[in-house]
Order: C-alpha cells, then sequence, then structure tokens
C-alpha cells in the first residue's frame, strides 16, 4: 500500500496504477482488504481562515486533530461526531457521507464548499469554490461526497465551521441502528429529551423515516449502517442507470474502488 | 419544425405563438441578451412536462424551462430558440405534513406562497431571496438560491428533500427521499445550481423550518463604506453567526430616501442590517449585544433596533425595497453577483466603486455581507449609445477581481449566458471537461436549456452574436 505525501505524487499514481483502492482509516470502511492506496499522510491543514468560518485541508487529516485545531479557537466542525469517529480521516466520512443523528445538522454536503479531487485519470479537478457560498458551475463536489472514492479522490476539502456550542447534553441515540429507533418507538416521553432537530424527520405515525433509516438495517443492507454489502436493488431503475452513466463518464476502465459502490 | 404537433399534447390556451408572447419571453430579468423561442408552452402536470418535452427529444428540439423571469443572468433565455417550458400553471401545494415539517408542491409556485400557507403552523421556508415574492420554487432550485436569511439557515439545496424531475429524454424521475439523506450519490445536490439544464424540476418536498422564536433586529450607521465592511468581517471573526447580516451603501439609501421618504443618519454613508434570532431571548439579546459591541469597535455613528414587528418591517424595508427604488437613478440598473471572502469586502468595494467611476456608470451596492455575496449595481440610461458594452466591460471587471481574491463569479444568480466568459478564468480546461461528462450523462444531444452555465459548447456561440447584437 503506497501513502503519498504531496497531492501531485498521488496523482501521478493514480494515473499510473488500475487498482485504486483507498483505504481511509475508518471503523466505517469495508474496503480495507485489498486497499492499495493510504491517505493519512496527506493531512496538512491548507489554510484557515477565522474571519470567513472557513478551513480547507487534505482529506487525510484525522477529526480529532481537526477539532483540536478548531476548538482552540472557538470553532466546530458543525457536523457531530461521537468519540469512536474522532479517529477516523476525513475522508473516510466524506466517501459514506456519514450523517450524524441530529438532523438539524445536516450531512457533510451540506458544509463542503469545495473539493480538489484526483479524477481516475490522475488530474487535479477542483469543483467548487473557497467562499460560503457558489452556485459556478455544476457542484461535482457534492457527488463526491458518498461516492465511496468510485469517481474520483478527495484530496483537498474547504469546509464551514462554526461558533463552538456547548451543546446541552442529550441522551446518546444512534437513530440509524435499530435499538435506537426501538428506543425512541417504545417510548415516546423519550422524545421530549431530543432536540427538536432530531425528530423532525420522524414520522411517528407511518413511521416512514424509521422505517428508511432502519430497515435497511433489518435486510442487511448498508446504506444506513455503512457496513456489508451495498445491492443495486437498493435503487429505482432510472437511478441506477443514472449511475452507471456518470461511472462510465467519470472512470471507464473501473479502476476507482473497484465495486465500492455494488453496482459498478 | 412542425410546432403546431404540441396541439397533440396540450389544450390550445396551453400554447402561446403570437409575437407578444414571443417577446415576453426572450428574455429573464437579466435583459442584455434576448433570443425570442418558437413557442410557449404552459403546461398544468409533470405528465404535460414529460409528454412536451419527449416530444422536443424526439424532434431534437432545444428546450428551456422558466418560471417568474426574476433570474439575473439569462438562465431562462430560451438560447436557440425552440420551447419555452412555463411552470405559470405548476402552482398547487400538494401535501402539507406538518408534524414532519414537510411540504410538496409543484415548481411553479411562488416562494413566498409556500411561506405564507405554513405561517399558522409556526413554520416556513426558509430560503428568502428578495424576489421571493413572485420567484418561483423550481427558479430556486435551478439557481440553488439564497437571500438575506442565508448567513444561518443556508441556500435552497439545504432544504429540499426530493425532487419530482423530468429528464431531457423526457423520462419521469424522482430524486431524495424524506429523510433528508439520500443514500449513493448526491443527485440533490447536482440538480440544485445546475440552471435548469439537467432536466425539468416539476415537483419538490421541501423543508419547512420553524420560525424563530426571538428575533432582534438593528439597523447600524457608519461613517465610511470601510468601516462597515471591516466590521462584517471582525462580527464573524467574533464567533457570532447572525441570522442576516445585509449592508447598503449610500446610492441605496439615496434611492430609499427619495422612494420611499426613510431617513438616515445624516453622516451615514453605510448601513449595516442585522438580525438575531433562536428560541432563547437571553441568547439572542446577548448576540445582538455582542454585534454593537463590535460595530463600536469600527466608529458605528447610530443603531436603531426593532422594538416590536412593525419596526422591525420599518428597518426592513431599506433592504427589501432598495432594488425597487434604484429605478428613481436611472432607466436601466444591471445587477451583478459574486463572492468573495468576507474579510475582503473593503478592498472589493474600493474596487468596485472605482470601476464605475472609471466608466461614468452610477454605482450602489446592496448585499449579502455576511455571506461576502455582492450585489454591485450599476445603474445608467441604455438609450445612451454604447452604455451596454461600458456596463459589460465593468462587470468582467468585477469578476476578475473577486477571481483574484479567491471568490466564485456567482453567489445565486448563476452562470446563464451572462458569465459563460468567465468560467474558464475560475475553473481549468479539465475542471470543465468533468463538468461536461456530467452534463452528457444526463443530456447528451444538448437539447435543455442549452448554451448555460458551461462555455463553448456546439452550437452555441454563433448563435451568442445574435443575442448580444440586440442589446449592442
Amino acid at each position: 500500500m503506497v501513502a503519498p505525501t504531496t497531492i501531485s505524487s498521488l496523482c501521478e499514481w493514480v494515473n499510473s496504477n488500475s487498482n485504486v483502492q483507498v483505504s481511509c482509516e475508518s471503523p466505517y470502511d469495508i474496503l480495507e482488504q485489498g486497499a492499495t492506496l493510504s491517505l493519512e499522510n496527506l493531512n496538512q491543514i491548507e489554510e484557515w481562515r477565522l474571519e470567513d468560518q472557513l478551513i480547507k485541508v487534505q482529506s487525510g487529516i484525522k477529526l480529532s486533530d481537526l477539532n483540536k485545531k478548531l476548538q482552540a479557537e472557538g470553532f466546530e466542525i458543525p457536523i457531530g461526531l461521537n468519540e469512536a469517529d474522532q479517529n477516523a480521516s476525513l475522508a473516510s466520512f466524506l466517501s459514506i457521507n456519514l450523517p450524524h443523528w441530529n438532523m438539524q445538522a445536516g450531512t457533510w454536503r451540506d458544509w463542503i464548499t469545495a473539493i480538489r479531487f484526483v479524477s481516475a485519470d490522475g488530474r487535479l479537478i477542483r469543483s467548487g469554490a473557497d467562499v460560503v457560498k457558489s452556485v459556478t458551475g455544476f457542484d461535482l463536489h457534492k457527488l463526491i461526497i458518498g461516492s465511496r472514492f468510485t469517481l474520483g479522490i478527495p484530496v483537498s476539502v474547504t469546509i464551514v465551521v462554526r461558533p463552538f456550542q456547548n451543546k446541552p447534553t442529550y441522551p446518546p441515540i444512534h437513530a440509524d441502528l435499530p435499538e435506537g429507533c426501538q428506543l425512541i418507538l417504545a417510548d415516546p416521553s423519550y422524545l421530549k429529551t431530543l432536540p427538536p432537530s432530531t425528530i423532525q424527520h420522524l414520522d411517528l405515525e407511518s413511521k416512514l423515516a424509521l422505517v428508511q433509516w432502519t430497515g435497511d438495517n433489518h435486510k442487511g443492507s448498508v446504506w444506513t449502517s455503512n457496513h456489508g454489502i451495498f445491492n443495486l436493488p437498493t435503487f429505482p431503475p432510472p437511478i441506477a442507470t443514472l449511475m452507471h452513466k456518470l461511472k462510465e463518464q467519470f472512470d471507464p476502465h473501473h479502476k476507482l474502488n473497484p465495486g465500492g459502490m455494488g453496482i459498478f | 419544425m412542425d410546432f403546431s404537433q404540441l396541439h397533440h399534447l396540450l389544450k390550445p390556451d396551453q400554447i402561446l405563438t403570437g409575437a407578444a408572447a414571443m417577446r415576453g419571453y426572450d428574455c429573464d430579468a437579466y435583459t442584455v441578451d434576448r433570443s425570442a423561442p418558437a413557442v410557449v408552452v404552459l403546461p398544468e402536470s409533470t405528465q404535460e412536462v414529460a409528454a412536451v418535452v419527449t416530444w422536443c427529444h424526439h424532434n431534437k428540439v432545444p428546450f428551456t424551462a422558466r418560471g417568474a423571469g426574476t433570474g439575473l443572468s439569462g438562465g431562462a433565455l430560451p438560447a436557440l430558440g425552440g420551447v419555452v417550458i412555463s411552470t405559470k400553471r405548476l402552482t398547487k401545494i400538494l401535501a402539507i405534513d406538518a408534524e414532519n415539517h414537510r411540504l410538496k408542491a409543484q415548481t411553479g409556485i411562488a416562494n413566498r406562497k409556500i411561506s405564507d400557507e405554513v405561517q399558522h403552523l409556526g413554520l416556513h421556508f426558509a430560503p428568502d431571496p428578495s424576489s421571493q415574492s413572485v420567484a418561483t420554487l423550481g427558479g430556486n432550485i435551478a439557481e440553488n438560491a439564497g437571500g438575506p436569511h442565508t448567513l444561518k439557515y443556508g441556500v435552497t439545496v439545504q432544504h429540499i428533500l426530493g425532487l419530482t424531475t423530468v429528464l431531457p429524454n423526457g423520462e419521469i424521475v424522482e430524486f431524495g427521499n424524506l429523510t433528508g439523506h439520500e443514500p449513493g450519490f448526491d443527485w440533490l445536490g447536482i440538480l440544485c445550481g445546475s440552471e435548469g439544464t439537467l432536466g425539468i424540476v416539476t415537483e419538490a418536498w421541501v423543508k419547512l423550518t420553524p420560525l424563530p422564536l426571538h428575533v432582534a433586529t438593528a439597523l447600524i450607521s457608519f461613517p465610511s463604506i470601510r468601516s462597515a465592511t471591516e466590521c462584517v468581517a471582525s462580527i464573524i471573526a467574533n464567533g457570532v453567526l447572525p441570522a442576516a447580516l445585509e449592508m447598503m451603501d449610500k446610492g441605496i439609501m439615496d434611492a430609499v430616501r427619495e422612494a420611499f421618504n426613510l431617513q438616515f443618519h445624516p453622516d451615514s454613508l453605510a448601513l449595516l442590517l442585522v438580525e438575531c434570532d433562536g428560541a432563547i431571548q437571553d441568547q439572542v439579546e446577548a448576540e445582538l449585544k455582542t454585534i454593537q459591541q463590535v460595530c463600536e469597535q469600527f466608529g458605528c455613528i447610530e443603531t436603531t433596533i426593532a422594538a416590536n414587528e412593525n419596526e422591525r418591517a420599518k428597518l426592513w424595508m431599506a433592504r427589501k425595497k432598495g432594488v425597487g427604488a434604484m429605478g428613481r437613478l436611472a432607466p436601466t440598473i444591471v445587477t451583478h453577483d459574486c463572492v468573495i471572502p468576507r474579510s475582503k469586502l473593503p478592498e472589493m468595494l474600493d474596487f468596485v466603486n472605482a470601476v464605475g467611476a472609471k466608466h461614468g456608470l452610477g454605482v450602489a451596492n446592496i448585499f449579502h455581507a455576511g455571506d461576502g455575496n455582492l450585489h454591485p449595481f450599476f445603474y445608467f440610461d441604455d438609450r445612451e449609445p454604447g452604455v451596454i458594452k461600458k456596463v459589460v466591460e465593468a462587470g468582467e471587471e468585477i469578476i476578475r477581481k473577486c477571481i483574484t481574491l479567491g471568490g466564485s463569479i456567482t453567489g445565486e444568480h448563476g452562470v446563464g449566458v451572462e458569465k459563460l466568459d468567465a468560467m474558464p478564468l475560475m475553473f481549468t480546461p479539465d475542471d470543465l471537461n468533468y463538468q461536461f461528462k456530467l452534463k452528457a450523462v444526463f443530456d447528451p444531444e444538448s437539447t435543455c436549456n442549452p448554451c448555460k452555465v458551461l462555455p463553448n459548447q456546439k452550437s452555441c456561440n454563433e448563435h451568442r452574436q445574435r443575442w448580444r447584437g440586440t442589446a449592442w
């Protein structure tokens, strides 16, 4: 496994290799076996603009290191993190767009303004802008987040940060796990202890949201639990068709994380 | 092309072909470029949109979706003629799910109408572009619109759960899901802000946001633009995140003073409109207090705090009606839209005013200072020979400066046709190549709102001279 120390050397390596399988030091990463590339040495803070509430970092940075730096200045990443997640790299979270139980915080897609990613042919591609708001061109960086390195490898990421808040202490709950959802359903009064942002997406009457959060777990799919094997039938055929077309455009030789989305 | 075939798909009153209609649809609120469609259709359902798009696809006819026409970059301009698909009759609210804070509507509905419909439930649709009384949900999605409260609440994409979309081949596809976390590729993120070039969104599930329990609003006067702009960066650096942080300069103050008899401190050359909100009153007031303290450090000369909702509305009047009041200054205004790091606001504002002076154009600024999203307005008389050319050149200089300062060429108005030439300034050929690859996935025939967003599209350049020729 290689661990490039510069983005340019990573580009060269990707261009000259046919099997680019990324390891990213994550408890959620199911592709560690057979990994050929580590991003752990791409861990620098490239730019930190306090007055703009933006930070640009390399994607191999550990979230604990990033948060330490931010909190020293009174800021934090808007997405809440579990303690276990702190040792994971930013890239690992981006690859699966891992959400937090506090839905008001949104997902990583809501807080990333720009990504530079390495394409299948080893080019450095930029999408987005290093400002808090931009609608210039197509937001390819949104596609990169959650694509499990199958469309490109994010190497430099611009994140919106927020003033650090001493959050109220809520009971730990993980709505993406069956136990967490059963806890909610078994005791509706439990909801009162949660921030409104958490419950706004739970449809208590039809259990629709809960089903979407947990049902796949019961079926053994990984879309919500981030473990296991992905299954093509999860997607309606038109969506799967678009995914295939996009993969053909971005990675026609299927060298980036082969098998990574389960449908390529 | 025999457009009469569309009569097999729609009722007669859903098809417009007269010269007056063509003139009415040959541009949006960006009036520099114009190109008339061959026909305008007014579908009333997703199925009717799909039928028209399928017909266009089979006949290789370009088509362009259009909402209220308030876009400011020519995004709804039918660049190659063809069919304009107006969403004017797609205005129904299809479902309100108050318990789960979500609503489904057709995309021709006006942004403001959504919030009006759910206000009694203590909810609202957070994106609030200044044109929200007429701007449509579909237009907001196409441009990923923001507004004064973007600073805290985010842009449109952060408030979208699902989209019913007619792809350029006429296929109807549902994107997203109601949990707000779409597994797989982020199609919502791609469709929002794609300027109607990847398909036509006909229905949307949107998130509804609780109305804030407590709001504190202040209008703060400064003796110079520089002191106000320097203050903005310092407010943010102090770790405060107001709901809105808007700025207006003397040009705007003059316009609203004349139009609405609003009065400001006589020494004021810049205004900051600040709004803080939240669930805890003490916290909201503490935030505003911190902002006031920062403003005092930068020499503010007057602070007016709204004591009630009426006073709040009055403070917002200059911001909400500032653009309309510009008509008092000159017959024509052109609005620009770019984003820079907040810390660069002082330098950028100096530059904008210098560019206006250089080209002999009037300049006023009213913008989302907290986001660093500038809206310089050039005001002029378009009957003056050569003035449009000066306006375009001045706009290009501003765009180049934004890029030099590390910014973006558009924050919420889109690239449209206006900023096609600026795309290569911001993106490399490799970057753009990947954007073309995405376009090819959705629209390999390039019939869906052609000649927008991406520069140098096939068969667009020759037509472009024609659009510009109408104005120059």
